[in-house]
């Protein structure tokens, strides 16, 4: 029997969100939004996520033109197949799932 | 929020920043970014996590705990080595030799492993803890077992105890120490 991949419930969330538009780069604000992970477990989960080569990330010029340019993610392709084994059932995206960090 | 607030989130973040470890930061510049774009009432929630996802991170990073685990042992073999001198010089007053020199010749031993903890890392502690409590197990298993009688052999043999106890944490915290990167990737 294939071994399920040990990822929080969290991480799950987060990939299944990433996963909806696979194709398009999204803000961390977005993200936290859409999910419902504060900043403070979303953040270091992206590190993590980016340091396994699931996700990719770069900075991208603002549409506003007053404001900084920001960071955006998407899932590389190995990300993408780590997404694709996730039971969306057992996950439920936004605003259910909150972060223990604030 | 007021200007006045809103700087000191911005300072907070900044914070963060700092605080993070060098090898995260650009990831605490892309929070620092993504701040302007937080909706106002949702800033301070924000900052509060950057701080927290900052500390986490300094903590949690292997150059922080090599750090700390070195510190310790350093510092522990210091303090142990200092304890020593204390009890030697206390026996230098009832003209009890042997456990003069035992007291000195510990502290000694343990200045040398912590400079050398300190000098090479946790190599140099494993180097040197693992024959040490080879031969302090054996003399303690000799006392124990009655093969070399001694007068006062209760007392070697609880300070051999005291000795092996500090040696087999160093070894254990260096052994621990010295894994904790490749456990630290694995880590999700």
């Amino acid at each position: 029997m294939p071994r399920r991949p040990n990822i929080s419930k969290q991480t799950r969330t987060a990939l299944l969100a990433l996963l909806e538009r696979p194709q398009d780069w999204r803000y961390g604000y977005e993200l936290m939004e859409l999910t419902g992970i504060a900043s403070g477990t979303l953040y270091p989960m992206l590190i993590r996520l980016c340091d396994q080569g699931n996700l990719e990330a770069q900075w991208v010029p603002s549409p506003h033109e007053s404001r900084p340019p920001r960071h955006a993610y998407r899932l590389t392709p190995s990300g993408m197949a780590l997404a694709r084994t996730i039971e969306p059932d057992n996950v439920r995206i936004a605003n259910h799932v909150k972060g223990f960090a604030l | 929020m007021t200007p006045k607030r809103n700087s000191l989130a911005r300072a907070c973040v900044v914070l963060a920043f700092k605080i993070a470890p060098p090898a995260r930061r650009s990831w605490f510049a892309a929070m620092a970014a993504e701040f302007d774009h937080v909706p106002e009432a949702a800033r301070w929630r924000f900052v509060a996590g950057c701080l927290f996802a900052a500390v986490t991170e300094r903590m949690i990073s292997p150059a922080f705990l090599h750090e700390v685990a070195r510190s310790v042992l350093v510092g522990g073999a210091m303090v142990w080595a200092a304890l020593n001198i204390r009890f030697a010089g206390r026996m230098s007053v009832t003209d009890t030799f042997a456990l003069e020199v035992f007291g000195y010749g510990t502290a000694l031993l343990f200045v040398v492993g912590a400079i050398a903890t300190a000098r090479f890392g946790y190599r140099a502690t494993i180097s040197l803890a693992a024959p040490l409590i080879a031969v302090l197990t054996l003399a303690a298993t000799m006392i124990w077992l009655g093969l070399s009688p001694t007068p006062m052999s209760k007392l070697y043999l609880a300070l051999i105890v005291e000795d092996l106890v500090i040696l087999m944490f160093a070894l254990a915290l260096a052994g621990f120490a010295a894994r904790l990167t490749p456990f630290r990737q694995r880590l999700n």
